[in-house]
């Protein structure tokens, strides 16, 4: 009877891990992940990177939602395309929003400023604050086939608000992917009056 | 012979008196009726520094879409004894200011009917609208005295203080300023 029951659960973790399991072909080829950014890295000797992410549409639930104020949260696939490597990194991805600093609200915010409205100063209230906060946090690493990575270094842990530069390019456009997917609408377009 | 001797010596001291009185010290840059002080939100607060020599400030533009501008301007870095002299020269192209964008967005949501807001920061962040070229740099000491200018490093030749002026670096906030001083106006508030 122990022996059985050993058995069935051998089989259904097996079964388990496979579907948690994430594949390049299924990233491409499922309509529930949706590539939401990518970026080629090209380096003088020739050789280039690309890193590509994915988000699951089907994972974007929200936390909590006190307009202007929004949280969501969702599951966030890295692809990093190397020349002798590929690996897919699995991301809780975690995400704040105040709206009071999207482009439409600092943009509106200022149209009513007189004698003339400032645009200069919607770039610097925008580069100040983005209205942006994330929690990222490392899941899973696979390997492109699926299999998962076994290794002893750390899975990224950050929790911080993200600049509207080039380094957080990625992780704003990622965080408006998961705003749209909730609400239909891009983060920046939401006025609060 | 001596003649000759005679009349590069006095070419020598000559050249070096000029050179002297182009020199910039640390303590004439506070001098407000030749140079502002460009609150940058790069200064640490130590000392350090972008002064823009208001004579030098010329609108050189020759197009209605690109205005442009030829300053020089000092960066100071006290930590480093080092005031560095840049002759720069700035593209803007009026098309590419962020009022102008956002005063196109009903074009643009026409054209394309998903174009949202955050794209025009995207637009930006491809091409700022600003290009910034140093023609010519000169170092000093705190105390002007002429110093040999460090080259910059092999590939990176094109970084600046105050070059290239991407949007979301401090050289773009730099040229803004500029370009206010001789318009009236900052460039991301100019319509077209």
């Amino acid at each position: 009877m122990l022996r059985k029951f050993l058995l069935a659960c051998m089989v259904l973790g097996t079964f388990t891990i496979q579907t948690q399991a994430i594949s390049i072909n299924e990233l491409n080829g499922s309509p529930q992940f949706k590539n939401v950014y990518e970026k080629t890295y090209s380096y003088g000797d020739g050789s280039s990177n690309r890193d590509v992410f994915f988000l699951n549409t089907y994972s974007v639930e929200s936390l909590e939602y006190a307009a202007p104020h929004y949280k969501l949260k969702g599951t966030v696939y890295s692809v990093n395309e190397r020349a002798r490597d590929w690996a897919i990194t699995e991301y809780e991805l975690t995400a704040t929003y105040d709206t009071n600093y999207s482009l439409a609200s600092l943009i509106q915010a200022q149209q009513s400023v007189k004698p003339s409205p400032a645009m200069y100063a919607v770039i610097k209230a925008a580069q100040d604050e983005s209205g942006i906060q994330i929690e990222l946090q490392a899941v899973k690493r696979y390997t492109w086939d699926g299999t998962v990575v076994n290794s002893p270094a750390r899975l990224l842990h950050e929790s911080r608000p993200l600049d509207r530069s080039r380094s957080d390019q990625d992780l704003f456009t990622i965080a408006d992917a998961m705003f749209v997917v909730a609400y239909q609408q891009h983060f920046d377009d939401i006025v609060v009056k | 012979m001596k003649r000759f001797l005679f009349f590069m010596a006095i070419l020598c001291v000559w050249c070096v008196s000029f050179t002297s009185v182009k020199a910039v010290s640390n303590v004439e840059l506070r001098d407000t009726s030749r140079f502002e002080h460009i609150i940058s939100k790069g200064d640490t607060g130590g000392g350090d520094g972008k002064y823009i020599e208001l004579s030098t400030v010329k609108d050189v533009s020759t197009s209605a879409s690109t205005k442009s501008i030829e300053a020089k301007i000092y960066v100071v870095l006290p930590s480093s004894n080092l005031i560095r002299e840049y002759t720069i020269h700035y593209d803007y192209n009026l098309n590419y200011s962020f009022a102008n964008l956002v005063a196109r967005m009903p074009e643009f949501k026409q054209q394309f009917p998903d174009f949202y807001l955050g794209e025009i920061w995207n637009i930006k962040m491809d091409d700022s609208g600003i290009v910034g070229t140093v023609k010519a740099q000169q170092d000093y000491t705190l105390h002007g005295e002429r110093k040999p200018t460090q080259p910059g490093y092999k590939g990176y030749e094109h970084v600046t203080f105050l070059t290239p002026t991407d949007f979301d670096f401090e050289s773009y906030h730099v040229a803004n300023r500029v370009f206010k001083k001789v318009f009236g106006v900052f460039y991301d508030d100019v319509i077209r």
